[in-house]
């Protein structure tokens, strides 16, 4: 017989059909009716619920008027009325106001050196320059805002420490905006001081006009005030951009995908994480991190059938020999041969298989890169999502059967990669040190070759962030 | 007078299961057979069975009213076997293969007709998947090996390869068969 006549003998199967038992069609209708829930709906429901829970929570901390904006009297027709104004303006306000103040400091000076003589002539007149100048403070638009300065900034101060009494804010925006404020507010009185042996502004500015060198001085000293408070300004930024965060934890491998091994269901398997990662901050929400983490993947497969050749005295090689090289083995020990639970398993005789608890565990040394965003900041603590991928080099892989060491699984990949995503919750204990706890989720792409194994890993992290 | 399977399917798109029952008695024992031959045995064919015919009526809109309608269900259904076949390498990576060889004279001759359906079908069955998957792709759908190769995600030598042990395992199969007179 050739091979060619297995052509012509398996021609006769070529239309081969046969009715299928009745208690098929009634399967198939059930199936129609109750369609099979997909498979880790609950994992993907607690992704979905955790984006729509930090979107709320975002979405609550923007859109709420009343957690950024403040009343701040406004100079109205009908007088001062209280308009609600968002931190950030006010923040810019009070740098502009800040920078006015220093002009108007420049212009009594310049008016001082250019001026004397009207000076002297008018200093019988400053009791009335100081009523009728009011130091002001403007807005965005270098509008004059407030009818009365005092009672505008008191006012001011007072809703900025009532905000910042109830939102309970420590961030260094807000502690600069105070400082700001302190510091217009101390050179509004200085300003005042000076008014008092100043004259008229209308007066001062024409003579400034005049005099093209006290014009060029004026702009050097504005520069030169810009400059530094620049210069403050990147230093405040600078303070806490980095930290360093330590951490250990456990996690839990998962078989999200109901994958089997050896015919038997895939379990999931315990284990540990640690290690370190450094934390840049992008600006006030946005922060990148790098670093090394050690962290182990398994699974476990219960009553798995084996025959161990150096106990039972069977030679194996023969069977062996009939697997397909590209299939490989799960270990490397040539003296156990595992056996799928199906329907070969009745061809060998059970008195030469054992059944026992099979284990793997793969050790990788991971680098992640994560990007995480805070949600939310609230006094002492604060809540970011953390999400990024990772490279993983398997740095210990073991078997194990009932517990002992039967060696390694050949096809473990070397290089691994990976998606995490997590939630910390930090709680500042000192001005710079930082509890936190980090419960999330990795996925890892490809393990192990050829074979079903564990990819989803549940972690639960705690640990220490110094800032510095 | 024969009723026009599109109105059928129509039917089936709309999830009118009068229709539905109509397809499945006009395609199932053709589709039954095709689980079969590439299943290894039939109650791992009944399970693919139900659960392509499953997927079929739900993917039901997207067919196109274009070519054979049993072309576009087997197509289905071979992709599902597929699968299935495929998950099942990955469940059991090894031994897939656990049987030992019999001593066979290639050179004697058989009288093919006296070889009933069902055995020569239990011949089939026994070759491993991935064997029998190449096979049945290639003499039942009329494959070439790059196609084969591409469907099954592996190259056309392996494709060729598995062909060769395929038809040599079964060439030996029905030998043995037919010298120990079991048929």
């Amino acid at each position: 017989m050739k091979k060619d006549d297995i052509e012509k003998l398996i021609s006769s199967l070529e239309d081969f059909s046969k009715t299928p038992p009745d208690d098929l069609w009634k399967g198939i209708e059930e199936k129609l009716d109750n369609p099979k829930s997909k498979k880790g709906f609950l994992f993907w429901w607690a992704i979905a619920a955790s984006f729509v829970v930090g979107l709320g929570l975002l979405a609550t901390f923007y859109s709420n008027p009343d957690n950024n904006s403040i009343a701040v009297p406004v100079e109205h027709e009908n007088g001062l009325v209280n308009q609600s104004r968002s931190i950030d303006s006010i923040e810019k306000e009070a740098v502009k106001s800040k920078i006015g103040t220093a002009k108007k400091v420049l212009d009594t000076r310049l008016s001082n050196s250019n001026a004397s003589d009207e000076t002297q002539k008018q200093d019988n007149n400053s009791t009335t320059t100081t009523t009728t100048t009011k130091p002001t403070i403007f807005n965005s638009n270098n509008q004059k805002v407030f009818h009365s300065k005092n009672e505008a900034i008191v006012a001011n101060a007072n809703q900025y420490n009532s905000f910042l009494v109830t939102k309970n804010e420590s961030s260094v925006a807000s502690k600069e905006i105070k400082k700001e404020e302190k510091e217009v507010f101390s050179k509004e009185n200085s300003t005042r001081e000076q008014n008092k042996i100043v004259p008229e502004k209308t007066v001062v500015e024409d003579k400034v006009k005049e005099n093209p060198a006290a014009t060029d001085l004026k702009e050097n000293a504005l520069a030169a005030i810009e400059k530094e408070q620049l210069k403050k300004d990147k230093i405040a930024l600078v303070e806490d951009k980095w930290s360093m965060q330590v951490f250990a934890g456990i996690n839990n491998s998962q078989n999200l995908k109901k994958q089997k091994s050896l015919g038997n269901t895939i379990e999931s398997q315990k284990g540990y994480n640690y290690g370190v990662k450094a934390n840049y901050k992008l600006n006030r929400r946005w922060a990148v991190s790098t670093g090394f983490k050690i962290s182990e993947l398994g699974q476990q497969v219960a009553n798995v059938s084996y025959i161990n050749s150096a106990k039972t005295l069977v030679n194996i090689s023969k069977f062996s020999s009939a697997q397909p090289q590209e299939k490989g083995a799960i270990t490397t020990n040539s003296n156990y041969l595992f056996i799928p639970n199906s329907r070969e398993m009745n061809m060998i005789a059970s008195t030469f298989y054992e059944k026992g608890n099979l284990s793997q565990k793969v050790q990788y040394l991971e680098m992640p890169m994560e990007i995480s965003y805070v949600v939310l900041n609230k006094g002492k603590a604060r809540i970011n999502m953390n999400t990024g991928g990772f490279v993983g080099k398997a740095i210990s892989n073991k078997v194990l059967l009932n517990d002992s060491s039967i060696g390694k699984n050949q096809e473990v990949n070397d290089v691994v990669f990976g998606t995490v995503l997590s939630s910390t919750l930090q709680y500042e204990l000192f001005k710079k040190t930082k509890v936190f706890v980090e419960p999330g989720m990795n996925y890892y792409t490809q393990p192990v070759q050829n074979q079903n194994f564990n990819q989803f890993q549940l972690i639960f992290n705690f640990g220490l962030n110094v800032s510095f | 007078m024969k009723e026009p399977i599109d109105h059928y399917i129509q039917k089936c798109i709309e999830n009118d299961r009068g229709g539905q029952q109509h397809i499945y008695q006009l395609f199932a024992p053709v589709l039954y057979g095709l689980c079969i031959k590439y299943m290894k045995n039939e109650a791992d064919a009944q399970d693919v069975f139900q659960e392509a015919f499953v997927i079929a009526f739900q993917k039901m809109s997207q067919y196109r009213f274009e070519g054979s309608f049993e072309g576009w269900l087997k197509r289905i259904f071979i992709n599902k076997l597929i699968e299935t076949l495929n998950k099942r390498k990955r469940e059991t990576p090894f031994l897939d293969v656990l049987y030992q060889e019999d001593f066979v004279d290639e050179d004697q001759e058989i009288d093919s007709f006296s070889l009933p359906q069902e055995k020569l079908l239990e011949c089939i069955q026994q070759l491993p998947d991935q064997y029998r998957l190449v096979f049945n792709l290639y003499f039942f759908e009329k494959m070439k090996h790059k196609e084969i190769a591409g469907l099954l995600n592996i190259s056309e030598g392996t494709s060729k390869s598995n062909l060769n042990r395929a038809k040599s395992n079964l060439q030996k199969k029905i030998l043995a068969l037919m010298a120990s007179k079991d048929v």
